[in-house]
This record gives structure tokens, C-alpha cells and sequence, in this order.
């Protein structure tokens, strides 16, 4: 319980950070000022405060945890270290809504993006999860392989859609494919909150009958599991939590992967107790990507999703390398 | 557990209500700003169109940012000009730095996101969009509009004069003579279709669009099957025109472009048009450059 409460003070310290630090720094007292209604700095400063850098904080805080929390999901769900999100087609669903949005004129105002994108999240995951469905059952390896197949059709899409746009849209595409949460607003807070909240509160619901299965499929039945509900709330949460993330951030990877992997070593493998620290550890990961994605020389061009990958890969590929040594994966 | 699960569950039904009052956002109109407001001292420039004029209607000094697009010789025409303006921004989305510069008139375009312009009208400052230009009446009225924004209204008449003349001698000059059946490729192998402002250059300078629908990328097949008596293309696409066989036997006459030239949306539109002219119809055009 401990760890769990340092990463929420770390998370609380480095929210400070994100408010505080940007194209001009503002002091702690500055920001108390402005928060209080009696600040004398100029009123762009004070809109660059409360209109930009707030909810940019808030939202890198939900899309963080929500995406961590989802991975904690999905790897309860397959029961497997190297599942995510994105493997039932959630971010490849939100990325070809979002394209397919800006290339059809659509994303003329401030929600029409974040809602197709959402709908593309929602619509392949429906349809990976129905391909899994036999009998009234779902299949986690069918849904397994219907998220792949989903993946594939929906990334073709996307190329489909961007190959017959113009160079115009490219540039807005790749910027949204690569993820970014500059200029966002509260109304991207307000949209996004119900879903993430839900699915978090969703998520720890779920938690003791995750950790039922993950004693074994038979062993989570024998204790009054219903699996195959089980799987449709899961798929549900994972779904309602990612493809809010997405929505209103692009595509953002790893998140899902690594938050999870590095504090299940730390607060153990409880999910509840997992949620909750990934909740923290996904906010805190994006939280400091974006300030570098504000405050490094060379940030003009790195983006959020950009800075995750750099991240994530590097220990994605050490469990690769550590999980190879234990099993054959030939 | 299953009292943060409650706590989360409430916090979500009651931002439900507060995510179902979100409305759409403003539409930002040229006419809106320009008409009423004093002249811009300290223009942000936000779209590589927006540099071109700015800079040559109001001047550098009068600029507190310009696009990275401006110091790439092959997208802008006024590379030397930009030079002068001191910040340059890759980045139109993020809206803190521009904000910072305390502009007086931000110029953005069509393709700068809604959602940074809303924050910029937030922050107080004051946002004028050129529209896309689909033909060159679109060049002018954009024009007309900035150079009113800028307090330049006389600079801009010159310019819009200027384009009306050399389209109506263009006119007048191939009127009568067969249009010349022409294709243009901006970037690699993306032609531009009808209601473009590329379409409408065509026509000016005495030919007539081979690419009869919209704009998009077109195959090596479909291009040899148009069969166009000229084609206009940027550096690359004459790379790929070259190492492709088919394509490099076609008859056509081939015209390179740099890239800011093979559509250009600001007071350039006069060099092409009168360039597009002089090579579709040298004989009618003797003694034009």
C-alpha cells in the first residue's frame, strides 16, 4: 500500500511540474494566485494557465492511467505479460476513425475527431470480439487472433485513406497517428472523464475475479467465475478506458504494456492493488513525456507517442529477450 | 477497492452531464476580425501562404514569427525575407509559444486545427483565416481580406490588379486556339482535379485539366492512358517520370516546378499563370518571360 501511495505523491509533484514548467515558467505562488482568482499577471498568461496547461495536465493524468489500467485488463484477461489494448484493435480502430474524420472534412469542430476516433476504437473491437464469440462463449485465442485480423484490415484502411488524401492532411494525420496532447481543451476533459472514470471504476470491480483467473480458467469456474461474462466486461472496460485515451491523445503505445509490468514487481500481483499503482505509474509516464515534449531543445517535432516508443521499446524488448530464455516461443 | 470503484462511478455519471453540455465550436470567418479593428503591428504567421504575404505586404519587421516552411527553398518564395523574422515555428499546434509572442493578428489557414484556434481566441488574441484557395478568384479574396487586416489595402489592390490583368490576357491571347491537353503532378504522382486552384490555372493559361475528377494519386498506366499533350511536375515527380520507362516514353512536353510554384495559393499565382501560359503556348506569348 505503501508504493501505491509513493506513486501518487510522485504523480501529485510531477502534475505541479507539468502546470508549472513550459514556453515560460511560472512559479508555484503564480500558479496558487491565478488558481485563486487574484493573480496580476497579464491575461494571456493566466488563460495560458488555466485553459492550455490545466487540462493538458488532467488529460495526460486520465489517458495515462486509463491506458495503463487497460493493460492491467488485458493481461489479466489473457492472462499473458505481453498483452495490451491495442491487440483487439482498439488504438488501429481509433487511429482509422480519426484519419477517415480529417480526410472527409468532418473534424471541423472541437469534438467530431475525438468522437470518430472513439467509434473506430469501439466498432473494431466489436468486431474482433464478436469473431471470438461460439456458442454464447468467447474464445481468448479466436479473439486473440480476430484482433490481429482486425489490426491488419483497419491499419490497410488507414493507408487506403491517407494514400488518396492530400499533403495538407497528411502532415494533421501523422501528427494525431503519432499522438500529441497539444491544444486541448477542457471540453476534451469533460468528453473524455466519464469513460475513463467508469472504466477505471469498471476495472476494479473486475479485479477479484481477474485474480481468480489467474489461477486457472477451471480453478476461476470451480469459484463461481462466469467466464464468459467475465470476458465481455473486461473487453468492455479495456475498450471504454483505451479508446477514450485514444480519442482524445492518438495513438499512444506501450503505455498499456510496460506501467503494469514494472509495478506488478513492485505492488504485487493483486489487480486491484495493480489498478490502482498503474493508474498512478501510466499517469505519471505520460505525464513526464509530455513535459518533454514542451520543455526539451529538441522537442519541436518529438511527440507524445514518440517519446512512449522510445520508452517502451527498449523494455519491451528485454521481456522478449527474458521470456525467451524461459520458453519456446519457435 | 470498492470504495474508490464507488467514488470513480459517481465522479463519472456527474461529468456525464458536464460532457453532454459540450458544444461545437465558433467558425472563424476573415470578414469577422478585419473590418472594424486597427491595423497588425505584430503578425504570427501560422500557415507557409500566410508567410509569403505577410511578409511581402507588411514586411518582416512587422512579423514576431514565421513557419519553418519559410526557410525551405523549395516550399516559399520569400526564404531571404524570412530570414529576418527572428522565430520560426514547426509546431502550429502548440499554442503557449505563440501566445507568449503577444502577436496583434495571428494568420492561420484552413488546416490549423479548430481546437488551437479556439485557445488562441481564448488567450484574447485575434485569428484570421485564409480559406483554402480552390481558384484564383480565391487568391484575391484572400487577399483583399489580409491586406485590409494588415491596414495594406493599397499593396494588396496592386497585386489583385496585377492577377486580373495577366489572367485576362492570358484569356484574351489563347482565345481561339486549341487548349492544350495538360497534367499536373504536385509532390510525386498526385494530380490535382477539377475545383482546384490548380484546375483553374489550367484553364487560364490556355488548357484544358486532363484529370477530369477529383484530386488524388494517379498510376503510371492511368497517366499514359490521359494521354496529356503537357505535364507540369515538381523535381520529384520528374525523378519518378524518368526511371519508369512507360512514363518516360510518353510524348508530352514536361515543365519542372519548384514545388512552391506547381500550386502557389498567394500574389505568386501571377508568375505562374504567366509561366504556365508562356510554356503551353510559347507562340502566342513571344516576348513574355
Amino acid at each position: 500500500m505503501k508504493s501505491v501511495a509513493l506513486f501518487f505523491a510522485l504523480l501529485v509533484v510531477s502534475m505541479a511540474l507539468s502546470v508549472c514548467l513550459g514556453a515560460r515558467n511560472f512559479s508555484p505562488a503564480e500558479v496558487f494566485d491565478v488558481l485563486l482568482g487574484r493573480s496580476d499577471l497579464p491575461a494571456p498568461h493566466q488563460t495560458i494557465l488555466m485553459e492550455i496547461r490545466l487540462p493538458r495536465t488532467l488529460l495526460a493524468v486520465m489517458a495515462g492511467g486509463a491506458l495503463a489500467v487497460a493493460g492491467v485488463v488485458m493481461q489479466g484477461l489473457f492472462r499473458n505479460p505481453l498483452a495490451e489494448p491495442a491487440i483487439v484493435g482498439v488504438s488501429a480502430g481509433g487511429a482509422f476513425g480519426a484519419v477517415l474524420a480529417l480526410a472527409m472534412g468532418w473534424a471541423t469542430t472541437l469534438l467530431t475527431l475525438p468522437l470518430a476516433a472513439m467509434a473506430g476504437s469501439v466498432l473494431c473491437t466489436l468486431m474482433a470480439f464478436a469473431v471470438s464469440v461460439r456458442g454464447g462463449r468467447a474464445s481468448i485465442v479466436a479473439l486473440l487472433l480476430g484482433g490481429m485480423a482486425v489490426n491488419s484490415l483497419a491499419g490497410a484502411a488507414t493507408s487506403m485513406v491517407m494514400m488518396s488524401s492530400s499533403h495538407f492532411l497528411l502532415r494533421d494525420m501523422l501528427g494525431w497517428l503519432m499522438g500529441t496532447l497539444d491544444a486541448r481543451t477542457w471540453a476534451h476533459v469533460k468528453v473524455s472523464a466519464p469513460f475513463i472514470l467508469g472504466g477505471f471504476a469498471g476495472a476494479l470491480l473486475l479485479a477479484r475475479r481477474l485474480d481468480l483467473l489467474a489461477q486457472g480458467e477451471e480453478v476461476a469456474a470451480s469459484l463461481g467465475v462466469d467466464l464468459g461474462r467475465l470476458r465481455v466486461w473486461a473487453i468492455a472496460v479495456a475498450c471504454a478506458l483505451a479508446g477514450s485515451a485514444v480519442a482524445v491523445c492518438g495513438i499512444i503505445g506501450f503505455v498499456g504494456l510496460v506501467v503494469p509490468h514494472i509495478l506488478r514487481g513492485i505492488v504485487g500481483p493483486s489487480h486491484g492493488r495493480l489498478a490502482a499503482a498503474s493508474f498512478a505509474g501510466g499517469a505519471l509516464l505520460l505525464l513526464l513525456a509530455d513535459l518533454g515534449t514542451r520543455v526539451l531543445p529538441v522537442a519541436s517535432n518529438l511527440r507524445l507517442g514518440i517519446l512512449t516508443a522510445f520508452l517502451g521499446v527498449p523494455f519491451f524488448l528485454y521481456l522478449l529477450r527474458r521470456s525467451a530464455g524461459k520458453e519456446n516461443y519457435a | 477497492v470498492r470504495l474508490v470503484a464507488a467514488l470513480a462511478l459517481a465522479a463519472a455519471c456527474l461529468l456525464t452531464w458536464e460532457a453532454l453540455q459540450v458544444g461545437p465550436l465558433p467558425d472563424f470567418e476573415p470578414t469577422r476580425l478585419s473590418s472594424a479593428a486597427p491595423p497588425a503591428r505584430r503578425v504570427a504567421s501560422l500557415a507557409a501562404e500566410a508567410d509569403e504575404m505577410v511578409l511581402e505586404l507588411a514586411g518582416p519587421g512587422r512579423m514576431v514569427c514565421a513557419t519553418y516552411m519559410s526557410s525551405i527553398h523549395d516550399a516559399s518564395n520569400v526564404v531571404e525575407l524570412a530570414k529576418l523574422v527572428g522565430v520560426k515555428i514547426s509546431n502550429i499546434a502548440q499554442v503557449e509559444p505563440i501566445v507568449l509572442l503577444e502577436p496583434d493578428l495571428v494568420v492561420v489557414n484552413d488546416f490549423n486545427r479548430p481546437e488551437a484556434l479556439f485557445l488562441m481566441e481564448q488567450a484574447g488574441l485575434r485569428v484570421h483565416r485564409l480559406r483554402y484557395p480552390r481558384s484564383i478568384e480565391d487568391v484575391r479574396s484572400n487577399l483583399i481580406h489580409l491586406g485590409r487586416a494588415l491596414g495594406e489595402e493599397g499593396a494588396a489592390a496592386r497585386w489583385v490588379s496585377e492577377i486580373d490583368g495577366v489572367s485576362h490576357e492570358c484569356r484574351a491571347r489563347t482565345r481561339g486556339r486549341p487548349r492544350i491537353r495538360t497534367l499536373v503532378l504536385s509532390g510525386s504522382l498526385w494530380a490535382e482535379g477539377e475545383g482546384t486552384l490548380v484546375d483553374d490555372l489550367i484553364r487560364t493559361a490556355g488548357g484544358e485539366n486532363v484529370m477530369a475528377e477529383g484530386s488524388r494519386v494517379v498510376s503510371p498506366e492511368e497517366i499514359i492512358f490521359m494521354n496529356p499533350e503537357a505535364v507540369v511536375l515538381t523535381e520529384s515527380g520528374l525523378n519518378l517520370f524518368q526511371g519508369d520507362p512507360a512514363l518516360a516514353s510518353l510524348p508530352a512536353r514536361k515543365f519542372v516546378v519548384p514545388w512552391r510554384d506547381s500550386q502557389p495559393p498567394t500574389q505568386y499565382v501571377i508568375r505562374a499563370i504567366r509561366s504556365w501560359a508562356v510554356r503551353l503556348h510559347p507562340e502566342a506569348f513571344a516576348g513574355w518571360k
